[in-house]
């Protein structure tokens, strides 16, 4: 359904759209509205956590990625891709496969409760879209997302928040976790953080098919083994969210990739993100709004300490892939796959071991998909 | 601790670095020059230098009312510490080795790295670094300061990343600690800690979480010191805060099982077995990979491997098998900074029920192979069992039901 909807809305916009421009299936932001849709989102992604577990096991280290844009122009509705961590081997031996878990995050800044003697409070509702989900059934080592979001104030870990909304994939109880297809809870962290209100109104179908075409290709990849990695993942559980929005120009996407972890000793634990590496994504289609090519850059370091539009002095390192969209659970990708996409890289300023910018052929990665 | 947001470097501290040069003076001088009333007033001989002990740290405390200190990362690290080692090298060079003094050689010096780039420095020869130590399984990047890029290296890690390198020794000097419950229930801290089983059962085994071994105990000390030193780690050094308590002694007896079961092996004729990411895990067993190679294919069967070189004059295989995860919090939702093997008994230490049924792919021979299954508490063969040299690709082996961890060994025999 909701392929066929993108598809309406945006041969709709295309009979609207001037033949020779491409501009009107995007509206131009004001760097102001960039930026208040970054922090939102970035104060979002910063309430969110996510664990791969392998049934019969738990936990064991792996690290998966959680995909975070906002699915209306409205500030209190999102969207979220929960994916394995799915990319690993050697450079020229690469594969992909991997389960996803979509769902959708609704805010609001008040709702009544049963009893009119009860104050309003905000609300905050995470529902798995099982059509888009890979439902696990938990045979030995089938993998399952975890996905929680902390609704406290001032919420410390995510991983473990005291209002939790907790929502996986699961068909039935794995490791003592039930399954949990959606969530509710009251929480005054929501307008604490301003998470309801809106940056803008110009965001558009097109921008957020973009959002979800971006959600599907790329890939974050701790254990891909490239140059210079060690035969050895660290299997800590750290973790990634990526908060997808979109840039001023009405052709520049963003993706700020947020690399996090708790880590404990003893019975205190001590969530933190580890590097924040922001991405542009420069797209470029024709004027039936189809994607044609595109480049991707990572932005600078920011001078001052963290802020929006920059990267973190120090990113993480990993591997991001842009590849073509996989059918999850169902298919695998092999490296000839992995040689028609984009491989980026930052890890520090002048380190060798960065890969800043690369072209992307979208027309080619979504060339067998019924999205372009 | 950093006070002055320098992250160290060669220009930090300087005035410092003056005094922290005469402490290593002071310190070679009492260890190769004694007074006659101790050690005979010979030089201590026994001893390595380390320099220093988990300086790396990404996540500074405040302390005493200070501000936070920012993180000290390799890049700032390793010029203080190479400045230090040169101090060593200078000053024993100088004073106590030949024709200087009375040393053949000067001590060892070693180096206690927690990321890929608070070690690479060392690794080269001239670095004036002999020993490299690890602490724990695996060290969360967050902590000392890491990244994807920059990985974070526990001992176990880093032997199996750098062990094979003929230059460097590759060293575990603090693992999981353990406690006393003998004196202190718990080993002095809270259940809640995980930090010891809070109960025996009759056979004086821990009765923890049902099925599950708490972290800290023998179990536990033992699977890291087979697993590095099965990774060719050069020494094992458990640690311990209670030096006569129940668990230390258990093992230090364990430890000293390792010791005898490693002393006969040919070990420079042998390598490490490979287990690539992604991989299958050695050829010459079909144990496949191990977790820190696919976790998601093996989440919990850890196992270290060694293999004779292709030119061993001799065949000597061995292989050790643990069942455990990686510490977590006592939620179990959330892993340890300094990681660390929780046993898994699969059903209790009484009632053994994990087993091997592996095959073999031996080099061909013409004399026979003794397949040994042993227990690595104390060393005793559970099953012999000799096989052709000839025919042994494909073998199948099978081992005793066994509780935690198991060793295989196979050598050749006429």
């Amino acid at each position: 359904m909701r392929v066929v909807s993108w598809f309406v809305c945006a041969s709709a916009v295309m009979l609207s759209a001037p033949a020779a421009s491409a501009a009107p299936l995007t509206n131009p932001l004001t760097p102001d509205q960039v930026t208040c849709d970054e922090l939102q989102l970035e104060r979002v992604a910063g309430r969110l956590a996510i664990v791969e577990g392998l049934a019969g096991s738990g936990a064991v280290g792996l690290h998966p990625s959680l995909f975070l844009w906002h699915s209306s122009d409205g500030g209190s509705t999102y969207s979220a891709l929960a994916v394995t961590d799915g990319i690993m081997g050697p450079s020229g031996n690469l594969e992909r496969q991997e389960t996803q878990l979509a769902l959708d995050l609704v805010l609001h800044p008040a709702t009544d409760p049963l009893n009119p003697g009860r104050p309003l409070l905000p609300q905050g509702s995470l529902v798995r879209r099982e059509q888009d989900s890979n439902l696990v059934t938990p045979a030995p080592l089938a993998a399952y997302l975890t996905v929680t979001m902390a609704l406290e104030p001032n919420a410390q870990n995510p991983f473990q928040p005291t209002i939790p909304l907790l929502v996986n994939n699961l068909t039935a109880t794995s490791d003592g976790e039930p399954p949990a297809a959606h969530a509710d809870a009251a929480g005054r962290g929501i307008t604490q953080d301003n998470l309801t209100s809106s940056c803008e109104s110009a965001l558009t179908d097109f921008d957020l098919r973009i959002f979800t075409v971006l959600s599907r290709t790329v890939r974050l990849a701790q254990c891909a083994l490239l140059g210079g990695s060690l035969p050895s993942c660290n299997p800590d559980g750290s973790a990634y969210n990526i908060t997808l929005f979109r840039g001023a120009d009405p052709q520049t996407y963003r993706a700020n990739v947020y690399f996090y972890a708790v880590d404990c000793e003893n019975n205190t634990c001590s969530y933190g993100v580890i590097s924040k590496v922001a991405w542009a994504f420069k797209m470029n289609w024709d004027a039936s709004g189809t994607l044609t090519t595109g480049e991707v850059s990572v932005l600078p370091p920011c001078p001052n300490g963290p802020a929006p539009g920059c990267s973190d002095q120090q990113g993480d390192g990993t591997p991001l892939f842009i590849l073509p969209p996989l059918w999850p659970g169902h298919s695998h990708q092999g490296q000839h796959v992995f040689d028609l996409g984009a491989l980026l890289r930052y890890d520090s300023p002048g380190s060798p071991k960065n890969i800043p910018s690369a072209t992307v052929n979208w027309g080619v990665l979504l060339a067998n998909s019924a999205w372009n | 601790m950093q006070l002055d947001g320098s992250n160290g470097g060669a220009n930090a501290n300087e005035a410092l670095r003056t005094y922290q040069k005469l402490v290593i003076d002071w310190t070679l001088d009492a260890l190769d020059a004694p007074p006659s009333t101790i050690n005979g007033g010979l030089p201590f001989d026994n001893v390595y230098f380390e320099i220093a002990n988990e300086p790396e740290n990404g996540q500074p405390l405040t302390t005493c009312g200070y501000p936070t200190p920012i993180a000290a990362l390799a890049s700032g690290v390793t010029p203080w510490q190479q400045s230090m080692i040169a101090e060593v090298l200078a000053y024993e060079s100088s004073h106590y080795v030949s024709p200087s003094g009375s040393l053949a050689y000067g001590h060892l010096v070693a180096v206690q790295p927690f990321t890929q780039a608070g070690t690479t420095p060392y690794l080269a020869t001239g670095s004036g670094v002999t020993v490299v130590n690890g602490h724990y399984t695996q060290i969360a990047a967050r902590v000392a300061g890491g990244s994807a890029a920059n990985p974070a290296l526990g001992a176990i890690t880093l032997a199996r990343t750098y062990a094979g390198q003929s230059n460097i020794i590759i060293a575990s000097n603090e693992g999981k600690i353990s406690g006393d419950t003998t004196a202190f229930p718990w080993g002095g801290m809270g259940e809640t800690c995980g930090w010891e089983a809070s109960m025996r059962n009759s056979s004086g085994q821990p009765t923890g979480v049902p099925g599950v071994d708490c972290f800290g105990e023998a179990d536990s000390a033992r699977a890291e010191a087979w697993e590095f030193m099965l990774d060719l780690g050069g020494a094992f050094d458990h640690v311990g805060y209670y030096w006569n308590s129940d668990f230390g002694v258990t093992i230090r007896q364990g430890l000293g099982a390792l010791r005898t079961f490693l002393t006969p092996l040919p070990l420079r004729q042998m390598v490490t077995s490979p287990d690539p990411p992604n991989g299958n895990g050695p050829s010459w067993v079909s144990i496949g990979p191990s977790p820190y190679a696919n976790p998601s294919k093996n989440p919990s069967k850890y196992w270290a491997a060694l293999q004779p070189t292709s030119t061993a004059p001799s065949l000597t295989y061995v292989l050790y098998i643990h069942h455990s995860s990686s510490r977590k919090n006592p939620t179990g939702n959330s892993f340890l900074a300094f990681g660390g093997y929780q046993p898994i008994f699969n059903t209790s230490p009484t009632n053994p029920k994990y087993s091997e049924n592996l095959s073999l792919c031996l080099t061909p021979q013409t004399q026979h192979y003794s397949v040994q299954w042993l227990d690595p508490k104390n060393g005793a063969v559970l099953s012999t069992r000799t096989i052709s040299g000839m025919s042994a690709c494909g073998t199948p082996t099978s081992s005793p039901n066994y509780a935690y961890d198991i060793v295989l060994k196979v050598s050749q025999v006429p």
